[in-house]
């Protein structure tokens, strides 16, 4: 008998104006126009958003307004302590807006704050989040994993926060590149403007954001990061790529808030044995 | 970190799961049923296939071990190859696959089923629900390309149905699947450097073909929907930048499917082996290396043993502990295939040496014999007196 | 080819414990003092050479280690001096020259050649990896490499690609020497395997063969691939290693910092430097057989093509074009066609064989007499042999068989075949005018045979790559270095028990 849980219909009807500014975004990108490509990026952005049922909430990362400048790249300093490694990581995860591989947040996080998170704390972080969310015991947010869009089982390795809209913290076939490229872009802006008000934290994430852009064609040219250049490298190949992951964010969610209660909304669904025939349990 | 204990299995019930007993236990996968098709008619191995029996680590602590672990170098290599691959949303797999296929992979739509899913038959079960769907979907023909990467397939091996995982991704292109493989040794100017681990690898990518057909059978498409011609990628050169090899597995699809299917019906064999047969005993680190090895020889005898070196050493962790079975038995097998095959009629290695040296011949052992003890005769006269040798032990 | 004579060899070795010989005399040649080489590789890396030993057979190694070889500037310093010393015995090989008359050309070859001696197949393909990898460093960094390193990747390349040669003996993998002397218990997958082989051929009293390499199979650690125990330890002190030295390539910091990993390698090179040794002096031995000289001297002339070839430059192409691998193929089956009638016709063993197959006959020579028969238009005069043989023949009129002994002459046709006592009695004609060279005498025990050792029947002569001097004006495409990878920082090791699967990395 075949356990037919997964009913997603994969097909989707793509939005003609958001195509349509995602190759102009593209042209802008050919022609050496950043500005350009920037400025049609946010329309882009704000097209999709329109066509969600839910706004952002107000936990959403703020965007950095500032020029965009050209940052040298060099390695971390030894980091310094201040906060708790769950302050830690919440911060970071806010800042970065999407969901985070344990690795990446990890760097972000000692670039950023100068602290150091181990992945034996995330390990434990995650049990604590969990039963700190059964005793309810009041905290604004709690770090829970992402959830994968067939069945809403976590997904381990992305971390996301509780007050993120679903939509942010499901995981499709596009949504990794996605999230990176979201991420990265976001990360040139925050660089830019740290690179005014605190030039020893925005070397550090420099480096960070160098590691991350290098895998975005026209990203990176030489060893220094043009904040604008990998702005708008990471935005051109965003664009097609968010107008597939948006809708299917979109319908995952509708789904996942049909189907789930609020607690499996957050933590995800862990499914249960499966019969099959007569082979109970076995391997 | 210690090893990973084998657990009673609360569900048993049936004989297979009494045939393991103790025994450490495997999860299926692609790659391991390519290994066992090399020694599909060897009715214990497929006991042992069949009832998920790890055979590289029961006989751990014995002289009959075969060793198969590898360099943490080498496995460092792989893990830092796939990782590179993965990284950043498939980053450098897209760029490999549009380089290589010639078809743009940035917005092409990645299923990470690797991710997320429990490490047991429920997890299987999803993921091979997925599975099937999506590769329905590449069927139809999407115009973006599809990857798959961590897909279960359901399969019927000796009568018995399972779930097998694959290393492999499965890439779904205009309306065809193609079997993607990555390893990280290299290849250098157009060549992989290692042979053997080519063969190896091409033989789990045909495997991963003939399931997939397979499913699309079941399903009512057209197997030929699954590519022969598979993708291999690999570092080039020396450190670990990809590239992509495409590489025709359509014999080799045509192998496998033929020593599957003759693979003996585990059902039966399961049944008709007394209770008293299990590999509990061989796993059992409480117990001296002979009995261990006593209890081998004995389930062996039982089920039935197919010894052939250039198989079995290469595919079954008991090949060891099964040659020592073949040399005890005088079991003409030791050396292979070509010899065996001459010897119809001639019980044992002992009674070759005896014919050799011009035994009178019973009318069965005549014709196998007869060259022999030509051969005998022949090497003789040209070679200087023999040394002084030693009697095997009785 | 029959398998009656590998089916008594089993049965004979399983009832006496002892492996047995396959031949009389030895086919390949043996240098006095060939030089040996052997390596390890760092698990996985297949252009880095954690250790390399080398040096002169009956004497001590000399070792290699670079600490950590993934990191360019301390592999080539490590590498520098093997490299120097192989490029110094390749060019003083080839110094002395001899004459040698083809037809009316004069010639002149290496004396001598390099003879290489490794302890397995692997190593051979280890070797041309390892060759394709310095012949064409890049510039990195604007620094040049040694050209010693060159020099020499360029003359690993050419070893290893004429290690295909059959019968060559430049670059002599030990397991196959051995296994082509000796019969064992042992399957093709499992010889080789040096230490088994060298188990079965001699195993301590008291223990049976089989016992024997069993016991070599599980402790022998022969390389160049290492095993998950070797590269545990060169994990732990590898890891040491990096940390001590922070970065550093001075050669006063990482000297005495390798001396663990150097140890460890000692170690490891040792028994095996012993066994090759102990090997090659016991396959010495053997008597060589004449042909040994004839195919070395094809080795010696393919050295020296190789030798004036690096002297005007050294260029060739990294692959062959498809109509350069059909000949190279032609030569190379041709070449085995020719070393296998070598063998069988020079030496009694290995003719046992093709008597079981009904390729050859042996027998008493009842009587030659000689006979005029008219060829043709004119009368000729022919020799008739009556040939009594031990066993039944089944041989078709006309079929042509050379007599060992003028093998490399004219062969004897088949007239008729009788039954005879236990055997048959075969009459044959001398396809040639009778000199008294190529007539057996009557009551000798001869062999006849399909195989014929006619120079011209073979195509060997031109050289398996045309030299650069004879290539056409345009010069070939410069193979690309393959070195790119170096600057990448090397992969973590990881343990294979951390993982939960970690055999999808073979």
């Amino acid at each position: 008998m075949e356990h037919a849980v997964y009913h997603e219909n994969m097909t989707q009807r793509q939005d003609d104006e958001a195509v349509s500014l995602a190759r102009r975004v593209a042209d802008a990108l050919a022609a050496g126009n950043h500005a350009e490509a920037v400025r049609l990026t946010r329309q882009l952005e704000e097209r999709l958003a329109e066509t969600t049922e839910h706004k952002p909430s107000e936990g959403h990362a703020p965007d950095f307004e500032a020029p965009p400048t050209v940052v040298p790249v060099r390695s971390t300093k030894t980091p310094r302590s201040t906060r708790s490694g769950r302050q830690v990581v919440a911060g970071a995860l806010a800042e970065i807006g999407v969901p985070c591989r344990a690795r990446v947040l990890a760097d972000y996080a000692e670039a950023r704050f100068g602290q150091r998170v181990e992945p034996r704390a995330l390990a434990a972080l995650r049990r604590d989040e969990r039963l700190a969310w059964a005793k309810s015991s009041a905290r604004p947010t709690y770090i829970v994993p992402a959830l994968e869009g067939h069945f809403f089982q976590p997904v381990r390795g992305f971390l996301t926060l509780s007050d993120w809209p679903l939509e942010r913290r499901l995981l499709g076939p596009w949504s990794e590149r996605a999230d990176h490229l979201a991420v990265t872009a976001q990360l040139a802006r925050q660089l830019a403007w740290l690179s005014e008000r605190d030039p020893a934290v925005a070397e550090r994430l420099a480096s960070v954001v160098a590691g991350m852009a290098h895998s975005i064609p026209g990203a990176l040219d030489g060893r220094d990061v043009d904040t604008a250049r990998v702005e708008s490298a990471a935005a051109a190949e965003l664009a097609p790529l968010a107008v597939r992951d948006e809708p299917w964010r979109r319908q995952a969610a509708a789904r996942a808030r049909a189907q789930l209660a609020e607690e499996h909304q957050l933590w995800g669904v862990s499914i249960g044995v499966v019969a099959e025939g007569d082979r109970q349990g076995r391997q | 970190m210690s090893r990973r204990r084998s657990r009673p299995d609360p569900g048993a019930g049936t004989a297979l799961d009494h045939v393991r007993g103790r025994a450490p236990t495997i999860r299926p996968n692609v790659r391991r049923l390519a290994a066992f098709a090399n020694v599909h008619s060897c009715p214990t191995a497929a006991v042992a296939f069949a009832a998920r029996v790890d055979t590289n680590r029961a006989l751990a602590g014995t002289g009959a071990e075969v060793p198969y672990g590898q360099s943490p170098f080498a496995i460092g290599r792989g893990v830092a190859f796939e990782a590179l691959l993965r990284r950043y949303g498939h980053a450098e797999l897209r760029k490999v696959l549009t380089d290589g296929l010639g078809v743009d992979f940035t917005i092409a739509a990645i299923e990470n089923l690797r991710e997320g899913y429990q490490p047991n038959r429920t997890g299987l079960t999803l993921r091979a629900s997925v599975t099937r769907t999506r590769m329905a979907e590449i069927v139809a023909a999407p115009p973006e390309p599809i990857v798959l990467d961590g897909a279960v397939l359901r399969a019927d091996i000796g009568g018995l149905a399972a779930f097998f995982e694959a290393d492999e991704m499965a890439i779904g292109v205009a309306g065809e699947i193609i079997v993607g493989e990555n390893k990280s040794w290299p290849v250098v100017d157009g060549r992989p450097t290692d042979e053997d681990a080519l063969g190896a690898a091409l033989d789990q990518a045909a495997t991963y073909v003939l399931l997939g057909r397979r499913a699309l059978d079941q399903a009512g498409v057209d197997p030929g929907r699954v590519s022969g011609n598979v993708v291999l990628i690999t570092p080039r050169n020396t450190g670990l930048a990809p590239v992509l090899h495409r590489q025709n597995v359509d014999g080799r699809v045509r192998r496998v499917e033929r020593l599957l299917h003759a693979v003996p019906e585990v059902s039966d064999i399961a049944a008709s082996v007394p209770p008293s047969v299990t590999f509990d005993r061989i796993a059992d680190v409480s117990l001296p290396e002979e009995a261990r090895l006593e209890a081998f020889a004995e389930i062996t005898e039982e089920l039935g043993r197919v010894y052939e070196p250039a198989s079995c050493l290469t595919s079954c962790g008991f090949a060891w502990a099964c040659r020592q079975c073949v040399f005890g038995a005088g079991d003409p097998a030791i050396t292979g295939g070509p010899v065996a095959r001459a010897l119809p009629g001639v019980a044992s290695l002992g009674r070759v040496a005896e014919l050799g040296r011009g035994a009178p011949p019973s009318v069965t052992e005549a014709p196998a014999a007869v060259p022999i003890a030509r051969a005998g005769r022949l090497y003789d006269e040209v070679m200087p007196a023999g040394r002084p040798g030693l009697r095997r032990p009785a | 080819m029959s398998t009656a004579l590998d089916a008594l060899f089993v049965g004979r070795i399983y009832d006496s414990g002892r492996a047995m010989r396959r031949t009389t005399l030895r086919h390949t040649h043996l240098a006095d003092q060939p030089l040996g080489i052997a390596m390890w590789r760092l698990g996985g890396e297949r252009f880095r050479a954690a250790a390399i030993a080398w040096g002169p057979l009956g004497g001590p190694f000399e070792l290699a280690v670079a600490g950590e070889p993934r990191n360019r500037d301390l592999y080539f310093a490590a590498l520098a001096p093997f490299a120097a010393d192989l490029c110094l015995r390749v060019r003083s090989a080839a110094d002395a020259k001899v004459a040698r008359q083809r037809g009316r050309r004069t010639e002149l070859l290496p004396a001598g050649a390099l003879q290489v001696v490794v302890p397995n197949r692997t190593t051979v393909g280890a070797l041309g990896l390892l060759g394709r990898y310095l012949a064409y460093l890049s510039d990195r960094g604007g620094v040049t490499p040694d050209p010693a390193l060159i020099e020499a990747g360029k003359h690993l390349r050419f070893y290893a690609r004429h290690a295909r040669v059959p019968g060559q003996a430049l670059l002599l993998p030990l397991d196959r020497l051995v296994a082509e002397h000796w019969a064992t218990l042992l399957s093709p997958f499992e010889q080789a395997n040096l230490a088994a082989l060298d188990a079965q051929i001699e195993p301590p009293a008291g223990t049976h063969a089989f016992h024997a390499s069993a016991a070599a199979e599980a402790l022998a650690r022969i390389g160049p691939e290492p095993t998950e125990d070797i590269d545990r330890v060169t994990d732990a002190l590898l890891a040491e290693f990096n940390t001590a030295r922070g970065g550093s390539t001075d050669p006063a910091v990482v000297e005495p910092l390798a001396r663990p990993l150097r140890d460890h390698y000692r170690r490891l090179i040792e028994p095996v430097w012993q066994l090759m040794d102990h090997a090659v002096a016991r396959e010495r031995r053997l008597p060589a057989a004449p042909s040994v000289q004839r195919r070395f001297e094809g080795d010696r002339e393919a050295f020296g093509r190789h030798v004036d070839w690096m002297a005007g430059g050294g260029r060739y192409r990294t692959t062959d074009t498809p109509r350069q691998a059909a000949m190279t193929l032609r030569r190379l089956e041709d070449a085995l066609a020719r070393y296998d009638a070598d063998k069988a016709v020079e030496d009694a063993a290995c003719m046992v064989p093709y008597l079981l197959d009904g390729d050859a006959v042996r027998g008493v020579v009842a009587s030659v007499n000689e006979h005029r028969v008219v060829a043709r238009v004119r009368s000729v005069r022919r020799a008739l042999m009556t040939l009594d043989t031990d066993d039944p023949a089944v041989l078709p009129a006309h079929k042509r068989l050379w007599w060992t002994a003028t093998a490399h002459d004219h062969p004897w046709e088949v007239q008729a075949v009788q039954p005879h006592g236990l055997g048959s009695r075969i009459t044959l004609m001398l396809d040639a005018a009778p000199t008294p060279a190529r007539l057996p005498g009557a009551g000798d025990r001869v062999t006849l045979s399909v195989l014929h050792t006619r120079p011209d029947a073979y195509r060997l002569a031109p050289p398996l790559e045309a030299p650069w001097t004879h290539r056409p004006a345009l010069p070939p495409p410069l193979p690309e270095p393959i070195d790119t990878g170096d600057a990448e920082p090397p992969s973590a090791a990881v343990d294979g028990t951390a993982l939960p699967d970690p055999g999808r990395y073979t």
